[in-house]
């Protein structure tokens, strides 16, 4: 797992609570207790927050399941 | 970073990165725990673990946690603390919890004295609060747990002290000095943030039970009597209404209607939360967004929108007065952290979301402040150290001219804090001086330094002497007859902070920075002085207090008490309450916690509505003697109930006690009874942690006691006499019979 995956694991396990918590792409809202829509933008704060930066809101609108937010990380993790 | 440098060459590597311990981290996490990793992390603990930033205090937190998994990490735990670094304690630390050894780890944690700053402070305090917990050390973690939440910056932190706040409730009632139900109603959505208004008002020891509005519905939640926020009954309602909703385009047609339309709005509101549910208000202003297509134009043209919401925010200001409501600043929070920083487009646009998660710590720590000053909890008076806090140097070795006080930076640095002490003295803060030095030497720098703004005069009380400073606090807090946790003490020296935190937590000590020109910006930002009113009671409170001493002294000469009293010539006024003087009734009734006799807490709008009612009693109490003017230091209410008056507040500030004003004051109320037809009084006496004072007040009165609590509070009742007694001793006029 690259760092960037790490930290963002690091993240879900943070915010929902549970150390055991293991990040597959395909997860979404339905697979991780208390994950709503209310939590996701709180999720999407605490990413801010981690990883220093700020989402467009075209990242926001595509940041959907663990892959997408992957996917977006990817691209600006790197391009920072 | 490149995964495959060669770890031996790591030291020259990490020399050059801004931030060599999560360098290192991100290096070992790549590969793997060969020997040479081995080596590398205590190394690297020792040769930069002096100074570490918060990101940097997660990633060794997270490393240890995973690290800890592989066998025999308590003892690299022992070997790692032996480093003695700040973050070799904080990683050994982070060890020690992984593996369950919640005692050690909370020591390493308490070994780390060295991060006293900002958010790494939070997240030490909060770490030592989680430990504390689970070794079951349930008393130290609340402590802890305060001080973390009094240091969090981020909104990450108050989340997780959120939930351990929670977690810990599960196993005892934390120690807390009121609680209220508080109602968050507004715009947008204000789930995000107005559960962690939880943590923030523990950090002033304060509980509450929150109930948080829905999106824009606070005009309905507020009219409908069936609502949720009507079944809560809110003892406070918080409108957090933002800019975003007030409809404002670029350019106003009809400037001066649309700001008279949304005070208008404002106030009915205002009106019916203070009518049907007796709360408290607090009314956020409106910040003024930095981008606006008019650019300047939008302050200089009269409906532009720079112009129309600073306009609506002046009056704002008025408007609240009138109400009895207090009005959150969130322009000047705004402008405070940086309007960039304070908001968040585009989370605004897709979650509605306002302000930025960013700035939720200092918007939750206002609010916090402002719900302790409608309790009553606003800290009464500021300590200072004198060596260091009040000028550089040391009196005592460095003499008049050697001490840095005005001509340099580093001396007008000091004198501007003088200012700002003195502007605290001038609003009814009384100072007082608590410094380990010689009285003498450390008078003369008030006495003769050329440079000096405050003078010996300015502070209330003065103690300069070689005893411990905790003793001089209680000292300091028993002469000026206020609790020992109104106190709030500066001193520049962190041993001395820590050591005044051990002995008297329940003393405010702020954290202070390095620099002296930061002194006044440390402490505004803790909000301790943050109230409801200004009255010109507190503006001549710190006069009164000489006024006492010239009192005190006068006692002394005096052989009776009736010798005494009438030498004072006093005139007592009892008035009936009247809108000039609500907000001091107000403030008195909320703060006053010695001569009470029910400390029955009320609003504004409660105060109000007793004065509109032809069946309630009402006296405030004012005092004058040869002295001084103490001003309005009394008051007494109580309801007609058939064919008696039951008193229901009765209180006096403790400056005006032993004056027999007492009794003034009851045979007020006796002669309004007898006057009304009502054949007996009731009294009652319910006791608090401050009030012991007032257990006997009634008995001394001769009244019969007619009830009795398992709390040891007490019903009596006295027949209303016939007539009164003259009174020699002081001069009373009495104008409340006359309603």
């Amino acid at each position: 797992m690259n760092p960037t995956d790490q930290r963002l694991q690091a993240v879900f396990r943070e915010f929902f609570n549970d150390d055991s918590l293991e990040l597959l792409d395909g997860m979404t809202f339905s697979d991780i207790r208390g994950w709503d829509s209310l939590a996701h933008m709180n999720l999407i704060n605490a990413l801010e927050a981690e990883f220093g930066l700020k989402f467009s809101v075209r990242e926001l609108m595509k940041m959907k399941n663990v892959g997408t937010i992957r996917q977006v990380l990817a691209a600006k993790v790197s391009a920072a | 970073m490149t995964s495959t440098a060669p770890l031996a060459h790591a030291p020259v590597f990490l020399d050059s990165l801004d931030d060599p311990i999560r360098g290192a981290l991100a290096l070992l996490s790549s590969n793997g725990a060969g020997e040479a990793a081995v080596l590398l992390l205590p190394d690297v603990l020792s040769r930069y673990g002096s100074r570490m930033g918060p990101k940097t205090m997660q990633a060794l937190a997270r490393h240890a946690k995973s690290a800890a998994r592989t066998g025999d990490a308590a003892v690299r735990a022992e070997r790692i603390r032996a480093i003695a670094s700040p973050a070799a304690h904080w990683y050994a630390a982070a060890t020690l919890e992984s593996v369950g050894d919640f005692q050690a780890a909370a020591e390493a944690l308490d070994a780390m004295d060295d991060v006293s700053w900002g958010e790494e402070r939070a997240l030490r305090l909060e770490a030592l609060a989680r430990n504390r917990l689970c070794a079951g050390q349930v008393t130290r973690a609340w402590l802890s747990l305060r001080y973390a939440a009094q240091a969090a910056q981020t909104w990450q932190t108050l989340v997780s002290l959120d939930r351990l706040l929670t977690q810990a409730r599960q196993s005892a009632e934390p120690p807390v000095k009121a609680t209220r139900r508080i109602a968050v109603l507004g715009s947008g959505v204000l789930d995000f943030w107005a559960g962690l208004l939880r943590p923030a008002l523990f950090g002033y020891d304060i509980g509450c039970e929150i109930l948080t509005g829905e999106y824009d519905q606070y005009q309905q939640e507020i009219l409908d009597p069936s609502s949720q926020l009507a079944k809560f009954r809110p003892e406070i309602v918080v409108l957090a209404v933002n800019w975003h909703s007030l409809g404002l385009s670029g350019e106003t047609a009809e400037p001066a209607d649309t700001v008279r339309n949304l005070i208008d709005g404002m106030t009915a509101l205002w009106r019916t939360c203070q009518q049907r549910y007796g709360a408290a208000v607090i009314q956020m202003n409106f910040e003024i967004p930095e981008v606006d297509p008019l650019g300047r134009l939008s302050g200089a043209s009269p409906g532009g929108r720079a112009r129309v919401i600073q306009q609506l925010n002046l009056e704002l200001w008025d408007a609240a007065q009138q109400a009895g409501v207090a009005v959150l600043d969130v322009e000047q929070l705004a402008a405070a952290t940086g309007k960039r920083s304070w908001s968040n487009p585009g989370m605004w646009i897709a979650a509605k979301q306002y302000p930025a998660a960013d700035a939720v710590p200092l918007l939750t720590r206002n609010l916090a402040a402002l719900v302790r000053a409608v309790c009553g909890l606003t800290s009464k008076c500021v300590v200072v150290d004198l060596d260091g806090t009040l000028w550089g140097g040391v009196i005592g070795e460095d003499g008049l001219s050697g001490i840095r006080l005005g001509g340099d930076a580093e001396g007008e640095a000091y004198t501007a804090f003088h200012e700002y002490l003195l502007g605290l003295r001038r609003r009814g803060i009384p100072l007082a001086v608590c410094s380990k030095n010689n009285d003498d030497d450390a008078r003369s720098v008030f006495r003769q330094h050329p440079e000096t703004v405050l003078k010996e005069d300015d502070f209330a009380v003065f103690l300069a002497n070689w005893e411990p400073k905790p003793d001089n606090l209680r000292r300091i807090a028993a002469r000026l007859n206020v609790g020992i946790d109104s106190l709030v003490f500066l001193d520049d020296n962190p041993v001395e902070r820590n050591l005044v935190r051990r002995e008297l937590p329940e003393v405010a000590v702020p954290e202070l920075p390095d620099d002296p020109a930061r002194y006044a910006e440390a402490l505004h930002a803790t909000y301790l002085f943050e109230s409801l009113s200004l009255t010109d009671e507190d503006r001549r409170r710190a006069d009164a207090y000489r006024e006492n001493e010239q009192r005190t002294e006068l006692a002394a000469g005096s052989t009776n008490l009736d010798e005494y009293l009438a030498s004072l010539r006093m005139k007592v006024d009892l008035c009936p309450f009247d809108q000039p003087n609500l907000p001091r009734i107000v403030q008195l009734i909320n703060k006053t916690n010695q001569f009470t006799l029910t400390t029955r807490r009320t609003t504004a709008s409660e105060v109000s509505a007793w004065m509109e009612n032809p069946a309630c009693y009402t006296q405030f109490m004012r005092l004058h003697d040869r002295f001084g003017d103490s001003g309005l230091t009394g008051v007494m209410t109580a309801v007609r109930e058939g064919e008696t008056f039951r008193i229901v507040n009765w209180l006096m500030s403790c400056r005006v006690l032993g004056r027999r004003i007492e009794n003034l004051m009851l045979a007020s109320l006796m002669r309004h009874a007898r006057r009304a037809g009502a054949a007996a009084v009731i009294g009652e006496y319910l006791p608090t942690a401050k009030n012991g004072q007032t257990a006997d007040l009634f008995d001394r009165f001769g009244f019969e006691r007619i009830g009795e609590r398992e709390d040891g509070g007490r019903l009596y009742r006295a027949a209303v006499p016939a007539d009164d007694e003259p009174v020699t001793w002081c001069e009373v006029t009495d104008t409340t019979a006359a309603g």
